[in-house]
């Protein structure tokens, strides 16, 4: 093997001192399936590196591979240099000692990553003990430091808490605290907002920011998000099928990318600053498709907890509409989706669908029950795999969706010859008819709900994050199709999303809502660009947006705002 | 809620399942066709219907069911399991005078079953050895009824090589005969459990051992030993503690057949001589007492768990 | 092929319990004091002969009939009364799934082999009751299987779909429910076969099973155990027939539970 091999783009820089991190040909296999092939990057101290790509690309695979975590299966080979040392064959002793000590981690799901049976303090001070010489008083009074530091509201009562009785965001902070304990060179960070709602990603993205200023650690960034990319990297790696395909200073690679599957994703991630939003429905709003009045349902909960998840909502839906329902987790834009699919059970107020009031509103229960039904509604759901009877073949699924609906309106077609039409509609070939799903791919699972909702000739569809379970390039194409099936249809659409982004450009109007309420709406291009509820502004402010420049200023602003308040 | 709530919650949930077992066995017994002391009569020529009449109105039998069932529950609580027909005596004296016996055989083949199982188990997901001694062994032990397994110790080790007596018992005077007669029961008994247990373990583990916070205690470079006892087996245990208590149903009417296989005077030789005579107090006294031993079991498991896992008792 | 060899095993079994008595020439329940205890072997009784000289082929074909008739039935009865209380109650829910759901912790609160002796001591020991003893034994089990199954199936959106798509209840019941929980209950009921077989013939042994001279495994090895030390072959070959039952049973039940499971295949 011949000396470092130069690494596109950043060649100078490279040569000039000894990385922090410098990884040489890495190429891992698990059996005889190649995950990584030939991967070389390197890490500056005090520098943040960013590797993005789509699902399946082996980004995390790699991550892992750095603290050999990747268990025995995995073949690794190539060379894995921390400060000059090959980490490559493994030797677990020397590792144990680099674990959680000069390199660190944190992970996606940080309720999993937590163990459930032993309070906060006891994991941290494990973590500090285990390479620390430290009494048990000592480690308490670094581990509240510590819980300060990732400004974590109460610390003291968080110590003696399970991580189940904290938030999300509050448990990544525990892990990010765990992560900094023995003051690493190097951070792993391996989807770390993914999991998390927006607003909350914002404040570990700062949180991360000034920790890594402060203990001028480097970063290794593992995400599939380029706004979170341009908010937080300074160089980065994009990777696909194991590969890098290119790799640059953060400014340059958004600005001037070389590569076409870069230039590909880059053009795929939604962005509000380049929506082309959609104007108002050609409608009639005199006569709704839905409508809601003072809408109420509450879930009661242990210990004779009410949680109201919707509260004293109003909402009509005209025809030929579309209507962006966005809000985060808890926020109740799910719930009310299941309410207008006749999922649910309403509490109070009514329900009125096609100018009919529906029955078995009012009745109290969570329960779903055949007699919510309403012809003329469907849905596309979230998980699309998981929405389709796994035990039954695709032409199945959609002829018992057509024969359920002949209950109700006799003329509409059962025929193969009618199931057939609508797949091709969808773009799905008639050789998945006799599938079943698990042998197709998550966005043709995706098409065959949509093809499923079109077939009954809804007047609304109800589509609950469509697209949030699948990679950004299939994400614009699915998109794109459900734009094109609308406008020659012409039904009304609730369209639920967490991303402000896509209801920019998928959608008419825009409902926003918090805490079971609506805080805001009106035609989407009003409400994005002049927010006038604070919670909408905060929302739009989190949003990191795909663009370094502009979200550097926006950053330095808002650091600003926050020094002189 | 608090541990000690829900300790309470556990407790008062116990004492309603005990009367509703008893209300069961009751409806069970004395709700079926022909009555006890015809069915016991007509077993002895030349009683006149006289004599059967007074029997009755000594047990009680004339009363209405409601009224009986009332009785019944009321004497519980005093301790009062009626009169056995067959030993005319207190069948409370009866039975606490062949628990001892059972108790001992429940409780040490628990702890063997239960320890020995966790140990396999552990040792199975460590060892290439481990795991083919608990998928080859496992299934077979699994398959052998307990008087089967008994019959064959006994023709092996007592008949054939002459190391243990082969049945009976010795008072708790002579300890090392009583021991001695001990042995094998309690291996009959505490072999199937082992095996379901450290199956059971096995699966735990390797289910836990996919977890995230595994993962986590190895990046930060916990020693494999204490990963292994602080982020896997602990949690681990929580599943096996529930199996365990369930595992004890199982055990508790195995011990019926054991003591008849060896010939002990314990508690379960004596409902089964009991339902082949029809002695209506003596079944019901010692279904009782034993169902109810078997619900204190599965609170006190209940309890553990609430400990072992604070998900469940601080919801 | 090898993944054919427990079903097919199973299958000899019940062709054997079936067919025995037509192959075994041989009276179960004739005695013949001159033939007593004949060694494995013996020319006309393959199998030897017990205490009263009955041939212990004859007796185990007759046993098996009873053992895997009783056990095959409860079973099913079970797997049927299981499946209606879990499935009621999980898809009803509200009080009747609370009654339904409490009802079978408080039979599960019952040791089963005492529950089985306390209705044995109230109507008597016969195949009837033995059926029905099984049967009530198990079907707490299959009624938490079916509804744990069911809730766990029925909060995932294709059941939604079907809802919102107008499905009729017995659609969703009987299309959408049931064939995803089917495989884990099959699981279970050869898993219970095994344990009925286990519980039937140890009521067998203890004399509460069928009456006598009627062969029953259990009561043959009991019979067998009283002469343990001189002839320990009639002990030995009912308890191998009935440990290689329930191990190909059980064993059966854990393969199809296997399958099943995503976890096992690798699936996740």
């Amino acid at each position: 093997m011949s000396a470092v091999i130069p690494v596109a783009g950043t060649v100078t820089n490279l040569e000039k001192a000894e990385p922090l991190l410098a990884v040489r040909d890495l190429t891992i296999d698990f059996g005889d399936k190649s995950i990584v092939k030939n991967l070389s990057f390197a890490i500056e101290p005090g520098e943040t590196l960013a590797i993005v790509g789509e699902s399946g690309s082996g980004k995390s695979v790699t991550a892992l591979s750095l603290l050999g975590l990747l268990g025995p299966r995995a073949k690794v080979a190539g060379a894995i240099e921390f400060r000059g040392q090959n980490l490559l064959p493994y030797d677990f002793k020397r590792l144990a000692h680099l674990r959680g000590n000069a390199v660190s981690i944190i992970f996606q799901e940080p309720m999993a990553a937590l163990n459930p049976v032993y309070k906060i303090g006891r994991q941290l001070s494990d973590v500090l003990r285990n390479h620390m010489n430290l009494t048990a008083v000592e480690a308490r009074i670094r581990v509240l430091e510590l819980l300060n530091k990732v400004k974590l509201p109460t610390p003291e009562a968080k110590y003696d808490q399970y991580p189940f009785e904290l938030s999300g965001g509050q448990l990544q902070r525990v892990m990010i605290a765990m992560a900094i304990a023995c003051r690493p060179k190097l951070l792993i960070a391996d989807e770390p907002t993914t999991a998390l709602d927006v607003t909350v990603q914002a404040g570990i993205l700062d949180l991360l920011r000034e920790l890594q200023a402060e203990m001028g650690m480097s970063v290794l960034f593992i995400t599939h998000d380029f706004g979170v990319v341009a908010d937080i990297a300074d160089r980065v790696l994009v990777m696909r099928h194991g590969q890098q395909v290119e790799t640059g200073a953060v400014d340059t690679l958004f600005a001037a990318p070389r590569e076409d599957y870069t230039r590909m994703l880059l053009s795929a991630v939604p962005s509000l600053a380049k929506a082309g939003y959609r104007g108002n429905a050609a409608t009639d709003v005199r006569s709704p498709v839905l409508q809601l009045r003072n809408v109420g349902v509450s879930f009661r909960g242990r210990r004779g907890h009410v949680l109201k998840a919707l509260d004293g909502i109003d909402l009509a839906i005209a025809r030929n509409e579309v209507v962006a329902l966005v809000g985060e987790s808890g926020s109740g834009k799910s719930t009310l989706g299941n309410v207008a699919a006749g999922l649910i059970r309403i509490d109070q107020g009514e329900v009125i669908v096609d100018g009919t009031p529906r029955q078995g509103a009012g009745a109290s229960s969570g329960l779903h029950s055949p007699s919510l039904h309403s012809p003329g509604v469907s849905m596309v759901f979230q998980d699309a795999n998981a929405s389709l009877n796994p035990r039954m073949r695709i032409g199945a699924t959609l002829r018992a969706a057509l024969k359920w609906g002949r209950r109700y309106r006799p003329d509409l077609d059962a025929s193969d010859s009618y199931i057939r039409s609508i797949m091709a509609e969808v773009g799905l070939g008639p050789e998945l008819f006799e599938r079943f799903p698990h042998e197709l791919s998550g966005g043709q699972k995706q098409r065959v709900g949509i093809a499923r909702a079109l077939s009954v000739k809804p007047s609304l569809i109800v589509a609950d994050e469509p697209t949030s379970a699948l990679d950004v390039s299939v994400q614009k194409t699915v998109l794109e199709l459900f734009r094109k099936l609308q406008q020659q249809h012409g039904f009304a659409c609730i369209f639920i999303t967490h991303d402000l982004s896509l209801a920019a450009t998928n959608s008419n109007r825009v409902v926003v809502m918090n805490k079971g309420r609506i805080v805001e709406q009106g035609p989407t291009a009003d409400v994005l660009r002049h927010p006038s509820d604070p919670y909408t502004r905060a929302l739009l402010n989190s949003i990191p947006l795909p663009d370094p420049v502009a979200q550097r200023a926006r950053r330095a602003q808002r650091e600003d705002a926050g020094a002189n308040p | 809620m608090g541990l000690a709530a829900y300790c309470a919650k556990r407790l008062l949930v116990g004492l309603a399942m005990v009367v509703c077992v008893q209300v069961i066995i009751f409806l069970a017994i004395q709700v079926v066709p022909g009555d006890p002391v015809e069915a016991m009569m007509s077993e002895t020529a030349g009683v006149g219907p006289e004599v059967i009449e007074a029997l009755r109105q000594q047990f009680g039998l004339d009363k209405p069911i409601p009224v009986r069932l009332l009785d019944h529950i009321v004497g519980l609580f005093r301790l009062d399991l009626g009169t056995s027909l067959q030993y005319n005596q207190s069948a409370f004296a009866i039975i606490t005078s062949r628990l001892a016996v059972s108790i001992e055989l429940v409780v040490l083949a628990a702890f063997f079953g239960i320890v020995g199982g966790i140990f396999f188990g552990s040792l199975s997901v460590r060892t290439r050895w481990g795991d083919r001694l608990i998928s080859v062994c496992g299934p077979f032990i699994l398959s052998v009824p307990g008087y089967v397994l008994g019959s064959v110790l006994i023709l092996a080790l007592s008949l054939t090589l002459g190391w243990l007596p082969a049945g009976g018992m010795a008072p708790f005077s002579d300890p090392l005969a009583h021991m001695q007669r001990l042995v094998l029961p309690v291996i009959t008994l505490a072999l199937p459990i082992a095996a379901t247990i450290a199956k059971v373990t096995r699966f735990e583990i390797l289910e836990v051992r996919t977890q995230d916070w595994v993962r986590t205690s190895r990046a930060y470079g916990f020693p494999t030993k204490v990963t292994f006892r602080r982020d896997i087996l602990r949690n681990a245990l929580t599943p096996v503690l529930t199996i365990s208590a369930l595992e004890l149903g199982g055990l508790i009417g195995a011990t019926v057949l054991v003591e008849k296989v060896f010939n002990l005077p314990g508690l379960g030789s004596l409902l089964v001589s009991a339902v082949g005579i029809r002695d209506y107090a003596l079944i019901q006294g010692a279904v009782f007492v034993i169902s109810t031993f078997y619900i204190i079991i599965n609170i006190a498991a209940d309890i553990m768990y609430g400990f072992l896992d604070p998900r469940v008792s601080k919801r | 092929m090898k993944r054919y060899i427990l079903p097919l095993l199973a299958i000899t079994l019940i062709v054997f319990a079936v067919a025995g008595p037509v192959l075994v020439s041989a009276d179960p329940i004739k005695q013949n004091i001159v033939a007593r205890f004949a060694p494995i072997g013996t020319p006309g009784h393959l199998l030897g002969t017990d205490n009263f000289g009955r041939d212990v082929l004859a007796r185990i074909a007759a046993g098996a009939r009873v053992e895997l008739f009783t056990a095959l039935l409860s079973t099913l009865i079970a797997l049927t009364a299981g499946v209606v209380i879990g499935v009621t109650a999980a898809y009803s829910q509200g009080l009747t799934e609370g009654v339904l759901m409490r009802l079978v912790d408080v039979m599960l609160s019952i040791p089963p082999l005492i529950l089985a002796l306390l209705v044995v001591a109230s109507l008597g020991p016969s195949v009837l009751t033995l059926i029905g003893v099984l049967a009530l034994l198990f079907t707490p089990g299959f009624a938490r299987v079916a509804y744990g199954q069911t809730l766990s199936v029925r909060s995932r959106p294709f059941i939604q779909a079907a809802v919102i798509y107008g499905a009729p209840r017995r659609a969703i019941v009987f299309g959408q429910i049931l064939p995803n929980i089917a495989a884990p209950l099959l699981a279970q009921a050869s898993l219970t076969i095994a344990s009925a077989i286990l519980v039937g013939s140890g009521l067998g042994y203890l004399g509460l099973g069928i009456r006598p001279p009627m062969p029953s495994w259990g009561g043959m090895v009991a019979d067998g155990q009283r002469y343990l030390g001189s002839h320990p072959m009639l002990m030995i070959v009912p308890g191998v027939f009935v440990v290689s039952t329930i191990l190909v049973f059980s064993v059966l039940g854990d393969v199809l539970r296997t399958l099943w499971d995503p976890r096992e295949r690798g699936g996740r």
